[in-house]
């Protein structure tokens, strides 16, 4: 009699299974110090995409209104031109579009796949809703977002010395 | 390799010619399913324009950590159970049979004598004025309309003879007059005949347009009209909770299906849709409360009974949803019941009786002025106005397919279409996929 109760009540106040996705997100740098649950509460705000080889993800001086996180398969990230400049690649668990989630400007660069690719996307508009909704979770996901930001500046300005 | 190339092709061909029989198929579907039960169409429309309305709400319940579902379940509660008193407190306001035949028989003779006398048909005077020669031949026919509506058949003349031996010494002033009022109106003429009213009435062959009281079977349609409306409607609260509950798994399995192309420029539409829509709809809401705070202080101020100020100010506001259409329903309706209305007591000391009906055309005018002014700008802006001719192609054509509901909801239907094409537009436009 206990039993079923105990198992009832843990179901209740366990954050329930781990889907692939989910698993996948708790890896990444943008939700680290991100738990399951509060994952599980932002689950129903993704979207998943999936592209054909050398399909545009965005077009630079597009208005950008999502951040995407590779999932499966690899990017370029290109400065449109004759010839087009590699920017960086892309691979599982980068993420790319992270300014828009800051600001309305348009694209600075090109997204193109390099083969079959899976992304997973949010959506500003979502982003700001938690604001209200779970400022929790969106002090976190701001928090990791500025340390990426933060990186990528390092990274731009060590290649810009060399 | 030829062959290939052309099996190849001919696949994309049978592929573009089966997706656009889809489509077809789709569309003419989805324009039959809308003719057939048009019906049901407005609920549905009404239950997710309700839905965005509260939307807001339940998202404020789940920031205090209250789960998603419960939240709905107490917003349900919360509105059925202010629609239960608001329901309630109308019924108690609705007069009884009896207080029904005092004010039809009030309104027939006040109507009456204010027309005679505007007409100049009263039979002291030696002919009808100029006006009655000039428009006599459109508003008589429109008045003996009217009088066909309000004028007592013989068993309520009866019914109301019995209330009137049955008064109370207290009422007896105010039974001496209403047996005046009936007296008078037993001699009141059809102006287009010359005939009695009332004879004509009791005359079988003497029917207006509209005019059915007494046929049983076209009252049994009317409760069974009654019936079906009352059940389809039912449909609303359910269609409400459904968009609350799927509202983010709808949009989310909609833009599941869209292209790559377009997913950014979808989501982005999606997003000004709904913020413009939700920002008119509870704007709607507000300016309803600030029109009917409005010609309520404005109406107990003439000295209306606080009764009638609250179910006049109320229709008042709920016209107001219909622009330019529903304005002058609103003022209408103060006038029409100003005709009527006795013993006027307002606290403004030159309100009378005599000037009852210009105080009130003034007052309504006003609100309607500051609600023009000030509140329609302030509240809903001027990104959802419609042009005024439009706005009559509108109230027309939603009448005439959806009847009253379409008459008072077609208005902000339309402007909903509106910002959605508008958006969807512009985006497109802004995502350099059309170029114009």
């Amino acid at each position: 009699m206990i039993a079923p109760l105990w198992s009832g009540l843990k179901k209740v106040f366990s954050p329930g299974d781990v889907t692939d996705v989910e698993a996948f997100l708790l890896r990444t740098q943008l939700f680290q110090g991100i738990s399951l649950r509060e994952i599980k509460r932002i689950s129903p705000l993704i979207h998943y995409r999936t592209y054909d080889p050398d399909e545009e993800v965005f077009k630079k001086e597009q208005p950008g209104a999502a951040l995407y996180i590779v999932k499966e398969g690899a990017l370029r990230i290109v400065n449109p031109g004759d010839p087009p400049v590699v920017i960086t690649e892309l691979n599982p668990g980068d993420i790319l579009g992270e300014l828009s989630i800051l600001d309305e400007k348009p694209r600075s660069a090109s997204a193109i796949t390099k083969g079959p690719t899976q992304l997973i996307a949010f959506f500003k508009g979502n982003i700001d809703d938690l604001i209200d909704s779970d400022p929790q979770i969106a002090a976190k996901l701001y928090r990791n977002l500025s340390i990426i930001i933060g990186n990528r500046l390092k990274m731009s300005n060590a290649k810009l010395k060399h | 390799m030829q062959t290939l190339t052309e099996a190849g092709r001919e696949t994309t061909e049978r592929t573009k010619a089966y997706k656009r029989s889809l489509l077809f198929l789709g569309l003419a579907v989805t324009i039959f399913l809308i003719w057939t039960l048009s019906s049901l169409l407005l609920p549905i429309v009404f239950g997710a324009l309700l839905a965005y309305v509260y939307i807001p709400v339940v998202n404020r319940f789940t920031r205090y950590g209250i789960p998603h579902m419960l939240g709905i379940l107490m917003l349900v509660a919360i509105l059925f159970s202010s629609l239960l008193v608001a329901f309630l407190f109308i019924q108690s306001q609705i007069p009884d049979r009896e207080q029904q035949l005092e004010l039809r028989v009030t309104a027939l003779y006040k109507l009456n004598d204010r027309y005679q006398d505007i007409m100049k048909l009263t039979p002291e005077l030696d002919g009808p004025g100029w006006l009655h020669n000039t428009i006599g031949f459109e508003t008589d026919p429109a008045m003996d309309y009217v009088n066909s509506f309000i004028a007592l058949n013989e068993d309520e003349r009866e019914l109301f003879s019995r209330a009137i031996e049955n008064h109370t010494d207290s009422e007896i002033i105010r039974y001496d007059r209403l047996k005046k009022y009936q007296e008078a109106n037993l001699g009141l003429p059809v102006y287009a005949t010359g005939e009695i009213l009332h004879e004509t009435l009791s005359n079988e062959g003497f029917r207006f347009a509209g005019r059915s009281a007494g046929d049983p079977t076209e009252s049994g349609s009317i409760l069974l009209t009654l019936a079906n409306s009352i059940v389809i409607w039912l449909l609303m609260p359910v269609f409400f909770m459904y968009f609350l509950i799927s509202r983010g798994a709808l949009v989310k399995q909609l833009v599941a299906a869209v292209p790559n192309i377009y997913f950014e420029m979808t989501l982005t539409s999606l997003r000004n849709v709904d913020k413009a829509i939700g920002h008119y709809l509870r704007g709607i809401l507000l300016e309803m409360a600030a029109v009917f705070s409005c010609y309520l202080v404005v109406l107990m101020l003439l000295g209306f009974s606080t009764s009638a100020s609250v179910l006049i100010a109320l229709a008042c506001a709920l016209l107001n949803i219909v622009p330019v259409v529903g304005s002058a329903s609103g003022i209408v309706l103060c006038i029409f019941y100003a005709l009527i209305v006795e013993d006027v007591k307002s606290i403004m000391g030159f309100v009378n009786d005599d000037n009852i009906i210009m105080f009130t055309a003034i007052g309504a005018i006003l609100v309607q002025l500051i609600d023009n002014v000030a509140f329609k700008p302030l509240i809903l802006g001027n990104a959802t106005d419609l042009h005024p001719i439009a706005v009559i192609l509108v109230v027309l054509g939603g009448g005439m397919l959806f009847g009253f509901w379409g008459i008072l909801f077609s208005v902000p239907v339309v402007v909903v279409l509106k910002v959605m094409f508008t958006t969807v537009h512009q985006r497109l436009k802004m995502y350099q996929i059309v170029r114009f």
